[in-house]
């Protein structure tokens, strides 16, 4: 674990769905600090420090990205391929967490270089379970350059 | 050639074999008759003649031997032949003389002789009854003394005496003595000459049935010829004068000398052909010829024959009616049959046209030879051109209704299926007569070939599939829209069932730990979930509704609607204080009132609920454009939309607002309702902040319309 809190953007438009994954975060304290925008937009807009999201310390570059593909406005397949083409952002693992188990989104995602998908699973303790293993392997094992 | 061509041909050729046979077989038949019947009859002739031959030379036999018989009668009469040596030795007895007078009397007239006399051994002749002019002839003088040497009643045959130059023949009885007599004489011989004029040469030459060249001869041998022995029907004068060599054989009477007997044909002494019966007359030296004319036996045949003839004329004549008759009743049958066969496929024709039409098909020929289409009615008005009356045109003008675009590929495919023989099966669009819009055609043909293999004809169809393509395109939309409509919904219900399955876990473990800090929270979360899937569910029921017409098209004013439909939304556009202004328009549209109703009123939901923080909302609804390019518009001073996200709005579940209490379903359902009526809707916006403009077409609803522009109401 690194000195430094690692900063997790995590784009969910369901605030339900938002409460759930800073939840576990919280429960498992493996981050130290979780942003959430609402829609791809924002998303964007964050990333290139634009709009809302000028400012650094408010918007720090993310170590992680937990992206969900039905978003309003920009879709999260637009924000993921936004991501990987830009040279200083494609560095970032994007993991995209949606509900959506169609083979066409999980093509369309590694066609655009997401990291991984993961299906958020409708029983509570795989939820959960899911959670804890991407907190660790993310956040923990998984290395990338800063 | 059809097949009633080809039956009626070979039927004609049946008749007509059938007729030859019949008439062969009764010309067969005629002459087998004719040739039996003229076998037997000639046989009939010949078993005649022979009959007559047989009875002429029984007679002739009977005839000589009664001859001889008179002879023996004084040759064996020892009291004669005593007073026959007495009168000779004294020939002054007048006793005596009287006595021989007496006999020879009684015999010369008792039995026709010509002349009865004696003559003694030196064949001086005595004694004669009548008394005579003349001696009688050294011929009979010298038989006499053969007679008497032999002592055997013999016939002297026919002879001509020297003296008078007649023909006789004569019968010579030998008179013995009993005792040498003076002079050594042993006897005396009787003569008795027969005249044949009296009785044999009549006899001869009678014929038993009348007839016109019949005949009997008799002949006799004399070295190497034959000498005819009576005067003959045709040649008078013959008797012992005409002669024959033996060298000519088809004389039947030459036949008989030479000993062939029996019914021949052959040549007559005048050289006619003649049927002739030839028999030997016993114990003499005559040969009995019966003969007649090959002409008259023929006669009755040839009568015959022409009656054969008349016959078969009439037989064959008969059966030639027969057969003509037959034939004109074949051709009778097979003219109705085509008569039939033409009605039937006039009625094929129709059916085919018709069915063409129906299907929106048409059948093509096309001629390489000629570079010309044949088409049938509906190919002609599928291509949107008049029908010529030969049903065939230049191929380039078919080619000009093609755009240029296509119409070398056209072209070519074609050209490629008469030099390959490979399948055509090519779709181009075709330039409609009016310049209105293109339409798309389908062709398929194939190539025939003729019996040397070069291409002859391509035949093909060729089917307007305008319709079909265009609902084959709505139908992929309608599938691509389904897809992604099953993908949104699956994932939309699933989310809301992940928060409430995760939420409830949250409660269940703050139960279990005795905690309550976050229930409210966690309960308030799976409130909003299950709210969120009821309306869910709601608007799927509703969507699902949407391109069903569910009312009877009526006729509405455009105010009418718009008032309807502002009427609908009153609450929500009073609640936020929203101006509206209507633009006056004289238009009526036609379809179902709910549907378009609803149109309006969901942009009108829209505009108020994206109004932002506008401190002067308001509502512009009109009518833009004219004619068939009627515009309807719906614009607010709202949020605005940015560009870059005008395509996606229209999207099922799309919303641009995550936090805003729509389900992104009311664009949708309006895109939907404008599509129904054969319409397109977009938005216009300059940008976030700066209000927003929906417009959209209704071809399909609009009946008519008179705009009147310039008066604006508020409301």
């Amino acid at each position: 674990m690194k000195g430094e809190p690692i900063v997790i953007l995590l784009v969910e438009d369901d605030p339900a769905h938002a409460e759930i994954v800073r939840r576990n975060f919280r429960e498992f304290r493996m981050a130290n600090r979780l942003e959430h925008v609402e829609d791809g937009q924002e998303a964007l807009d964050y990333l290139h420090r634009q709009g809302r999201y000028t400012d650094p310390e408010t918007a720090p570059r993310p170590g992680l990205i937990l992206l969900d593909l039905r978003l309003p406005r920009v879709d999260g397949l637009e924000v993921l391929q936004s991501i990987k083409e830009d040279p200083d952002l494609q560095s970032i693992p994007v993991v995209v967490l949606t509900t959506s188990a169609a083979e066409s989104d999980m093509v369309r995602a590694y066609a655009n270089h997401a990291n991984s998908y993961l299906v958020k699973p409708v029983d509570f303790s795989q939820f959960l379970e899911l959670m804890k293993v991407l907190g660790y392997y993310w956040l923990v094992w998984n290395a990338n350059p800063l | 050639m059809t097949s009633v061509d080809i039956r009626e041909k070979h039927a004609s050729w049946i008749v007509f074999a059938l007729f030859l046979v019949l008439a062969g077989g009764i010309i067969v038949a005629a002459k087998v008759y004719y040739d039996h019947h003229a076998l037997h009859y000639r046989e009939e002739v010949a078993f005649s003649l022979s009959a007559i031959a047989d009875l002429k030379a029984g007679e002739l036999l009977q005839w000589r031997t009664e001859r001889l018989g008179d002879g023996s009668l004084f040759s064996g009469n020892a009291n004669f032949c005593n007073l026959v040596q007495r009168f000779l030795f004294d020939p002054g007895n007048e006793e005596n003389r009287e006595r021989i007078r007496i006999w020879l009397l009684r015999t010369w007239s008792a039995y026709g002789y010509d002349r009865v006399f004696l003559l003694d051994a030196e064949g001086n002749e005595r004694f004669s009854i009548p008394a005579s002019l003349y001696p009688g002839s050294r011929i009979v003088a010298e038989g006499a003394r053969e007679a008497l040497h032999s002592g055997k009643v013999t016939f002297q045959d026919f002879y001509r005496d020297e003296h008078d130059r007649r023909i006789y023949l004569t019968v010579l009885a030998p008179l013995p003595f009993r005792e040498p007599g003076p002079g050594g004489a042993s006897g005396a011989v009787l003569a008795l000459r027969i005249d044949p004029e009296q009785y044999l040469y009549p006899f001869i030459s009678r014929w038993p049935v009348p007839s016109a060249t019949g005949e009997t001869l008799i002949v006799r041998r004399e070295a190497d010829s034959l000498v005819f022995l009576n005067e003959l029907r045709f040649q008078a004068g013959t008797a012992l004068t005409l002669r024959q060599p033996l060298t000519k054989t088809d004389l039947p009477a030459t036949k008989a000398v030479l000993g062939k007997f029996g019914v021949e044909e052959g040549v007559d002494y005048r050289g006619e052909p003649v049927l002739a019966a030839t028999r030997p007359v016993p114990e003499s030296p005559w040969f009995l010829v019966a003969r007649m004319d090959l002409a008259e036996r023929d006669a009755p045949l040839r009568e015959q024959v022409w009656i054969v003839y008349l016959l078969v004329g009439s037989l064959l004549g008969g059966s030639g009616a027969g057969v003509l008759l037959l034939l004109k009743h074949l051709r009778g049958r097979f003219d109705r049959e085509r008569l039939a066969a033409a009605a039937l496929l006039g009625i094929h024709q129709e059916r085919l046209e018709m069915a063409q039409a129906i299907a929106h098909a048409g059948s093509w020929e096309y001629l390489p030879s000629e570079d010309a289409i044949w088409g049938s009615a509906e190919t002609f008005r599928i291509w949107g051109m008049e029908a010529p009356p030969s049903g065939k045109v230049p191929f380039d003008e078919i080619a000009a209704r093609i755009p240029d675009r296509e119409r070398e590929r056209v072209r070519a495919s074609l050209m490629d299926l008469v030099i390959t023989g490979n399948s055509y099966e090519v779709e181009f669009p075709v330039l409609s007569a009016d310049g209105g819009r293109e339409r798309i055609v389908a062709a398929q043909g194939i190539l025939h070939r003729n019996e040397r293999g070069e291409p002859e004809k391509v035949s093909g169809v060729v089917q307007d599939v305008t319709d079909l393509r265009r609902k084959e395109r709505e139908l992929e939309e309608k599938n691509a829209e389904l897809e992604r409509f099953v993908y949104l919904v699956s994932h939309d219900l699933k989310s809301p069932l992940v928060t409430i399955k995760t939420f409830l876990g949250y409660l269940e473990q703050d139960v279990a730990r005795g905690e309550t800090d976050q229930a409210a929270q966690d309960m308030t979360f799976l409130r909003n979930a299950a709210d969120k899937m009821g309306k869910l569910l709601d608007e799927l029921l509703q969507i699902s509704r949407i391109g069903r017409m569910l009312h009877e098209p009526e006729t509405v004013p455009w105010d009418e609607l718009v008032r309807e439909a502002l009427d609908a939304v009153a609450g929500a556009i009073a609640q936020r204080g929203v101006a509206v202004r209507v633009d006056p328009v004289l238009l009526t549209l036609r379809g179902d009132r709910r549907r378009l109703v609803e149109i309006w009123q969901n942009l009108l939901e829209n505009a108020v609920k994206y109004m932002g923080d506008q401190p002067v909302p308001l509502v512009h609804l009109g009518v833009g454009g004219h004619g068939k390019d009627v515009v309807f518009f719906v614009c607010d001073n709202g949020m605005g939309i940015d560009p870059r996200f005008a395509a996606k709005i229209f999207g099922l579940f799309e919303k641009l607002d995550g936090k805003s209490e729509g389900s992104g379903l009311g664009l949708a359902i309006v895109k939907r309702i404008v599509e129904l009526y054969g319409g397109k809707v977009w938005v216009e916006s300059e940008g976030t902040g700066r209000g927003t403009c929906f417009r959209f077409t209704l071809p399909g609803a609009l009946q008519h319309s008179s705009k009147k522009g310039g008066e604006n109401h508020e409301r």
